[in-house]
């Protein structure tokens, strides 16, 4: 009844309260030009904060292989990042095998997850850490790039960047983190390279620091797993629905990637021993401490196997990791 | 792409806007209903009626008048081609967010709109005004805070986008009166003039209440000829009843258009508008003076900020972006070319692409990458 009233009165003389709404506007914005140009163009509206909701307004969203974001998913990881690799003299090598003082070219494949959204000049940082967990960070080297959207010629972009490694022989991890102050989705831009090989000697021993970085103790567990990323070249067709809404894109796609990335999918095979000491620890503020992995093959073991080292803390965040690959020919 | 309701004019075909001529077409059309009703009320007589009903038509086609200038009459094309496309960078100096009241005047524009000033020029505050900033915000806490600008002698005479707010040689040939409100800023150091652009994101209220008129325009036409027909030709009371029949029909069916079009009427804030190409999510924020942006869409002449004057504009913003800071105005080609490679159709076509179909990693939930490839 109310409907069929406001439509009686839209058709008997609102329409003409239309007509001069239309005229009032017009001249409302010939006056406000001129009390504007009079004011020295002080906003209408407070000056923090109006809501701007509109899907013209777009962030890019630069990511990398980023270990932490992804286990907070429940995605199993690696810690052999698909998207940093090292190169010496334009050959590409493994960052497990480099000798010290020697410059090296670290080359990071940087994606964007927006359509739409561009980051020209964008950001990247390079720093390396002491192999190991929560150690600490020293800056190498920054540089930009110009990230397209996806899809476009320019993504993904292609950071450079050139690293003296220490003169001390050691293992290092690598760090390359993407700096952009407007990011749709700034947890996924730390990108982590930690490797480490060990040739089987019955059994292959590896070691690594875990250190606490922060000003509480925390209690530290491991978790191992046998992970690699399996490669997908086609995608089953009933993955690739199109026309769903961004919400069900987000997860439809957080599906595909716990089904693929399942960590009970890769324990560590039948018939290897992999043990941690300690497999438990408690650490104080900064304090850091040497961890042991000692990891046996079968006997018949011919090949290289990765094996992942994930430091959990009693809250269940992930500390860190380590990717330790065991050779045997 | 966002959905946009306007479409610009070039130069050689624009006209101005005849305001006197759609008060007056107003004004007599619902003079015309006045008469025709006490004619109709005082004889009975069928000229009474429809002198009404070509009254309520003519003022219908005054305000469908209007809404086509509004859609399609007063922006002026800039340019031609590539270029009709625009990248403005620069600092956000006032913003128009669209109101909810249909009929509070202005609110028919439910558009949201900020001004920018353009780079390298930027803002800042003097010791007095802050003084002023607080004294204001003491009394008033929406108060607007009152800046400074650099002076001309700092910067680069004429920087590449300055251009962008200046008046056009096509426009100068335009009987319009260019850059009312959008170059002049009277500041701390006294008048000088800075390179300020409005920029807008469409709503669809004017596009919406448009449609619903022509709906109603049409049932309105068809109307005024069935319902004198039906009581002339019809025997009487028979005639008389579906006159009537067709009178209610016409009345409903008009009013429910009306209501469609007034309830359709998006603000441009809200997010109302589905992109085919994009699967981001909404980019939810707000806007505030002193942000830095960068906007990119169509680079016009706006003649309606009062009828027949208006600046340059980028009208309709088809993408927004927060920027950290100013970048050196080198980088704007870049800038450039990036979004100009982020809208071509070979893009578009790869997003749709499975090579594309990830969200988190591509080695994680999207076709496995090949290894990084060697450097260049």
């Amino acid at each position: 009844m109310k409907k069929i009233l406001l439509a009686l009165e839209l058709l008997l003389y609102k329409w003409l309260l239309f007509l001069i709404a239309a005229v009032r506007f017009l001249i409302k914005k010939c006056r406000q030009a001129k009390t504007q140009e009079a004011k020295g163009h002080r906003p209408y509206s407070n000056a923090c904060c109006v809501p701007i909701k509109s899907s013209v307004y777009k962030k890019p969203d630069p990511t990398i292989y980023d270990q932490y974001y992804l286990m907070a998913l429940g995605i199993a990881v690696t810690w052999d990042n698909p998207d940093i690799q090292l190169y010496y003299q334009g050959a590409p090598v493994s960052s497990e095998d480099l000798l010290p003082a020697t410059e090296y070219q670290v080359v990071a494949r940087i994606w964007n997850n927006s359509t739409q959204a561009v980051a020209a000049g964008l950001p990247v940082k390079l720093s390396y850490l002491s192999f190991g967990v929560g150690t600490t960070s020293h800056a190498v080297t920054s540089t930009h790039v110009n990230l397209g959207v996806k899809g476009g010629a320019f993504c993904p972009a292609y950071a450079t960047m050139n690293w003296t490694t220490p003169a001390i022989p050691g293992h290092y991890c690598l760090q390359v983190d993407l700096i952009w102050a407007d990011d749709a989705n700034p947890n996924n831009n730390l990108g982590q390279e930690n490797t480490h090989v060990g040739i089987a000697q019955s059994p292959a021993n590896f070691s690594f620091q875990l250190k606490n970085p922060d000003r509480i103790p925390h209690t530290f567990h491991f978790n191992s797993d046998s992970f690699v990323i399996p490669r997908v070249e086609i995608r089953d067709s009933d993955e690739r629905e199109k026309k769903l809404t961004s919400k069900q894109k987000w997860e439809r796609q957080l599906q595909i990637a716990r089904r693929r990335n399942n960590v009970t999918n890769f324990p560590i095979p039948p018939g290897w021993s992999v043990i941690i000491t300690p497999d438990q620890l408690t650490l104080g503020e900064e304090e850091e401490q040497t961890i042991g992995v000692s990891i046996e093959p079968p006997q018949d073991f011919v090949g290289r196997q990765a094996i992942n080292i994930h430091a959990v803390r009693e809250d269940r965040s992930v500390a860190g990791g380590v990717t330790l690959y065991v050779v045997k020919s | 792409m966002y959905p946009y309701y306007t479409k610009c004019t070039p130069p050689g075909s624009w006209k101005p806007f005849t305001l006197g001529a759609y008060v007056g077409v107003g004004i007599g059309s619902f003079v015309a209903m006045i008469v025709g009703a006490i004619l109709t009320a005082l004889s009975g007589g069928l000229f009474g009626a429809v002198l009404s009903i070509a009254g309520y038509v003519g003022g219908l086609y005054a305000i469908n008048g209007i809404f086509d200038w509004l859609l399609g009459g007063k922006l002026v094309c800039l340019a031609e081609g590539e270029r009709d496309y625009e990248i403005a960078i620069g600092t956000v100096t006032v913003i128009e967010p669209p109101l909810s009241d249909i009929w509070e005047g202005s609110n028919i524009d439910n558009d949201y709109s900020w001004n920018i000033l353009l780079a390298p020029y930027e803002i800042y505050y003097t010791q007095a005004d802050l003084v002023a900033n607080l004294n204001a915000l003491a009394s008033d806490p929406g108060a607007a805070p009152v800046f400074s600008l650099p002076t001309f002698s700092t910067q680069t005479p004429y920087p590449p986008l300055d251009r962008l707010a200046k008046e056009t040689a096509s426009v100068k040939q335009l009987r319009t009166t260019y850059g009312a409100n959008n170059i002049a800023f009277t500041g701390q150091e006294g008048s000088v003039n800075y390179p300020i652009l409005h920029c807008e994101i469409e709503g669809s209220r004017i596009f919406d209440m448009r449609q619903a008129f022509e709906t109603i325009l049409a049932m309105t036409t068809l109307a005024s000829i069935l319902i004198p027909a039906l009581a002339l030709l019809s025997i009487p009371v028979v005639g008389w009843f579906l006159a009537f029949l067709a009178f209610l029909a016409w009345l409903i069916a008009s009013g429910l258009a009306y209501l469609d079009g007034w309830y359709n009427g998006g603000n441009a804030s809200p997010g109302d508008g589905g992109i085919a190409n994009n699967t981001d999510p909404p980019a939810n924020g707000s806007l505030s003076f002193q942000d830095i942006v960068l906007v990119y869409g169509k680079w016009v002449y706006d003649a309606g900020h009062s009828p027949n004057a208006g600046s340059n504009e980028i009208h309709p913003v088809l993408l927004l972006q927060k920027l950290s800071g100013l970048p050196n105005l080198n980088t704007i080609s870049t800038w450039e070319g990036l979004i100009k490679d982020g809208t071509s159709v070979q893009t578009i076509l790869n997003q749709a692409d499975n090579q594309n179909d990830w969200a988190l990693n591509p080695s994680v939930d999207g076709n496995t990458p090949g290894p990084v490839p060697p450097l260049q």
